[in-house]
C-alpha cells in the first residue's frame, strides 16, 4: 500500500467518537457514505417512491352481517332502524348484556394506521434484518378498549430453533405489547378482535 | 345420470356462495409489518446486590463493564439508575415489573455480588420486562476475584446473546502495535489488552520494528512480522511465557502471518529473489509448502473459517486487488472489481463477508463485501484507514487511523459491520494494526 505521504492530503474533519444511537432510524448511512455526500448533490427533485410498507394483505369487502345475539328482538330492531336511516353500509347492533358491535371492515387507511403503530413499536433485532427465515406471526385478542386480551399468541412458526427465530418471537410480542392500547373504530370491533400480523424483517435491509 | 351431478355441484355450489360471507367474517384480520425501527434496546440494570461490605466496590466495578460492553456495542441503551423506581433488595425476590415498565426498559439484569476469601461469586439474571418474564435460567460464576473483568465481559456476553441471537464478544481480547514518537523515528512494541482497551500490556521492548499480529485460534499464541535480525521475519510468541521463535530460519523475508483455523500450519508471505508469494508453514515439522507462483506480489492471505479456501491480494492483473483460491493453491479468482485498489482482505469468522481496505481518489476506506465480491459496502473514509480485524462473532470490525501530518499517529477504532457505532478504542500509546482474538474459553 501506497505509505500517506504519497497520497493527495485529503483530511476531513474526525467526528467525535460514536456512542449509541440515540434516535431510532430505519435508515443506516455509514461514514464512507456520509462523507460521499459532501461530495455529491444531497437530493435530486425524483418524486419520493410509494412507500412500500403500506401493504394491506387482506382487504373485505363491506358486508351487512348481523352478529348473532341471545336477543333476536334487537336485531330485527337494529334491522330495521338501519334500513329506515338508509345506512346501507353499517349495521350497529348493541346487546347491553353481551356487548357486541359489528360493522364493515376497517378501511385501507384504518389499517395502514395500525400498521404504522406497531410499525413504531418494533424495534428489529440485529441479525434479523434481511432474513426471512426470522419470519413471525402472531395473534392478538384485543378488547373493545384496544387493549391485550391475554398474551399474545405465536402462531407460526409455532416451533424453532433456528438462529434468532426465538429474538424475532421476542421482539413481536414487545412490540405488540407495547403498542397497547390501539385506537381503532369502536364500530369495527369485530372486525378487529381478532388479528393476525405477520411481522417480516426481510425488507429491513440496511440501506 | 349427468343431470344429478349437474344438480349436486349446483347444490354444493349455493352452499359455499351462501356461507362465503359467514367463512370470511371468521377468518381474523390479517396484516404484515415489513418495516420496523433499528434503535438500541433500552435495558435497565439494578444495582448488583453485594453480600457483604466488601463485595460493595465488585458490585459497582462489575455494573460498570458490563453497561460499558452493552452499550458500547450500540445495540443497547442505558435507562439511567437515576430513572428507577425499584432497587431489587434480595436477588431471590420476585421483581416488580410495573416499576420496571413504566420507565420502558425493555430488558432487566438482576443480580449479586458475594465474595468468599479469594473467590469471587457472580449471579445474574435477565428478564424481559413487557412479557414479565425470565429469559434464560440465569447463571453463575465463581472464579478468583481479580478476574472480576472477565466475569462481568461473560455476563455482558450472556446477554448479548440472548437478547440478540447472536454469539457475543465481549469476552475477548485484542493485539496491536504500540507505537510512540515521530513518524521518521517511531517505536513500535506488540501489546495486548481486552476488548475493551483494558488491561494493555507489553509481550515486546522497543528494541525492533514489529508489525501485523494474529492470534492462534486457542488465543495463547500470537504470530507477528518482527524486524529483529534486520529484515522482515515472522515469529511465534506465547502470550504467557513469552518465549518467542523464528518461524522460517532460510533465507528470505517473511510477512503478514495468520493462522490457519486448526492452528497447525501459519500462511504467509516469503519473498525470495524479489518475488512475493504464498506459502504455508506446518508448526511441527516446518516444512513449507508454496501455494502461489508468478512475479507478482501476493500478500495478506486469510483462511476462511472452514479452512478450505484462502483470500489474499495481489497486483496480477496490474493493480492491487482481492483474490481467492484453494487452500491447496492452484488457479486464483478475482473477488474485487470496483474503483481503485483494494487490499488486507480478512475473511469473517461467520464465513460469509470479506473485510478489505480499499484505496480510492486518495481516500482510505474500510469495507465488507461477500466472499463472490458482491455487495461491496464502505463503513469508513479517512485520510488514512487500514488492516480490518473481525470480532469473534463478526459483528465488528477493528481497524487502525492514522492522522495526516509530520504529527500524526495511528489510533485503534472499531465500527459495526453496518457501518454504525464508529468508536475510538483506547490503547498504550497510539496503536496501530489490531489483531482480535476469539472469544476467550
Amino acid at each position: 500500500m501506497p505509505s500517506p505521504e504519497e497520497l493527495e492530503p485529503n483530511f476531513v474533519k474526525e467526528q467525535e467518537p460514536a456512542s449509541a444511537v440515540k434516535e431510532s432510524t430505519t435508515k443506516t448511512v455509514t461514514e464512507a457514505e456520509e462523507r460521499e455526500s459532501e461530495l455529491v448533490p444531497s437530493s435530486s427533485s425524483r418524486p419520493k417512491r410509494r412507500p412500500k410498507n403500506l401493504k394491506v394483505v387482506e382487504i373485505k369487502k363491506p358486508d351487512l352481517k348481523v352478529e348473532e345475539t341471545k336477543n333476536p328482538d334487537l336485531i330485527k330492531d337494529a334491522i330495521a332502524r338501519s334500513m329506515a336511516e338508509e345506512k346501507v353500509n353499517e349495521v350497529i347492533v348493541k346487546d347491553n348484556q353481551l356487548k357486541k358491535v359489528v360493522g364493515p371492515p376497517l378501511t385501507g387507511g384504518e389499517t395502514n394506521t395500525l400498521m404504522f403503530a406497531i410499525q413504531q413499536c418494533w424495534n428489529v433485532p440485529v441479525g434479523l434484518e434481511n432474513d426471512s427465515s426470522n419470519i413471525i406471526t402472531m395473534g392478538i385478542k384485543l378488547t373493545q378498549d384496544g387493549r391485550l386480551e391475554g398474551e399474545p399468541k405465536r402462531l407460526a412458526p409455532n416451533t424453532g430453533s433456528g438462529a434468532g427465530i426465538l429474538q424475532a418471537y421476542e421482539a413481536a410480542r414487545r412490540a405488540l405489547i407495547r403498542c397497547q392500547p390501539y385506537d381503532l373504530p369502536a364500530e369495527k370491533y369485530e372486525t378487529w378482535r381478532d388479528i393476525e400480523i405477520v411481522f417480516n424483517p426481510e425488507q429491513m435491509v440496511l440501506r | 345420470m349427468k343431470y344429478y351431478t349437474k344438480l349436486i355441484i349446483m347444490a354444493l355450489a349455493l352452499i359455499i356462495f351462501k356461507n362465503l360471507p359467514l367463512m370470511a367474517q371468521t377468518k381474523p384480520l390479517r396484516i404484515e409489518i415489513s418495516q420496523g425501527v433499528i434503535e438500541p434496546m433500552p435495558i435497565a440494570l439494578s444495582k448488583f446486590m453485594a453480600v457483604g461490605d466488601i463485595s460493595i466496590k465488585y458490585s459497582e466495578q462489575i455494573s460498570s463493564v458490563i453497561m460499558a460492553d452493552l452499550v458500547g456495542s450500540g445495540l443497547f441503551r442505558e435507562i439511567p439508575r437515576s430513572a428507577h423506581i425499584s432497587t431489587a433488595t434480595d436477588f431471590n425476590l420476585p421483581v416488580q415489573f410495573a416499576d420496571w415498565r413504566v420507565i420502558n426498559a425493555d430488558a432487566l439484569i438482576t443480580g449479586s455480588v458475594n465474595i468468599q476469601g479469594d473467590k469471587l461469586i457472580l449471579k445474574f439474571r435477565l428478564f424481559d420486562v413487557f412479557a414479565q418474564t425470565a429469559l434464560g435460567e440465569g447463571l453463575q460464576f465463581q472464579a478468583n476475584k481479580n478476574s472480576w473483568r472477565r466475569m462481568a465481559h461473560k455476563i455482558s456476553d450472556a446477554v448479548y446473546s440472548r437478547l440478540t441471537g447472536e454469539a457475543a464478544y465481549f469476552d475477548s481480547r485484542v493485539a496491536y502495535i504500540s507505537e510512540e514518537g515521530p513518524k521518521n523515528a517511531r517505536k513500535k512494541k506488540l501489546a495486548i489488552m481486552d476488548y475493551d482497551g483494558a488491561n494493555s500490556r507489553f509481550l515486546t521492548d522497543d528494541n525492533d520494528i514489529v508489525l501485523a499480529p494474529r492470534f492462534s485460534p486457542n488465543n495463547k499464541e500470537i504470530v507477528y512480522t518482527s524486524y529483529k535480525s534486520g529484515t522482515p521475519k515472522v515469529y511465534l510468541i506465547n502470550v504467557d511465557t513469552l518465549d518467542q521463535r523464528l518461524l522460517d530460519e532460510q533465507p528470505g523475508m517473511t510477512f503478514a502471518p495468520r493462522f490457519s483455523p486448526d492452528g497447525r500450519s501459519v500462511v504467509m508471505s516469503l519473498t525470495d529473489r524479489g518475488n512475493t508469494d504464498i506459502y504455508t508453514v506446518d508448526l511441527k515439522n516446518s516444512r513449507k509448502t508454496r501455494l502461489t507462483s508468478g512475479a507478482s506480489i501476493d500478500t495478506a492471505p486469510s483462511y476462511s473459517p472452514d479452512g478450505k479456501q484462502i483470500v489474499f491480494e495481489s497486483d496480477r492483473g496490474g493493480r492491487q486487488q482481492i483474490y481467492v483460491m484453494s487452500v491447496l493453491g492452484g488457479d486464483a479468482r478475482r473477488i474485487s472489481f470496483g474503483k481503485g485498489s483494494y487490499g488486507t482482505p480478512v475473511w469473517s469468522p461467520r464465513g460469509d463477508m470479506i473485510a478489505f481496505t480499499k484505496i480510492n481518489q486518495g481516500r482510505f476506506h474500510i469495507g465488507v463485501m461477500r466472499t463472490d465480491g458482491k455487495n461491496e459496502r464502505l463503513l469508513t473514509a479517512s485520510f488514512l484507514d487500514e488492516g480490518p480485524s473481525w470480532s469473534p462473532n463478526g459483528r465488528v470490525i477493528m481497524f487502525f487511523r492514522e492522522t495526516a501530518g509530520a504529527n500524526g499517529a495511528p489510533e485503534i477504532y472499531s465500527v459495526d459491520v453496518t457501518g454504525r457505532n464508529l468508536k475510538r478504542v483506547k490503547t498504550l500509546g497510539s496503536g496501530s494494526d489490531p489483531a482480535w482474538s476469539g472469544l476467550l474459553k
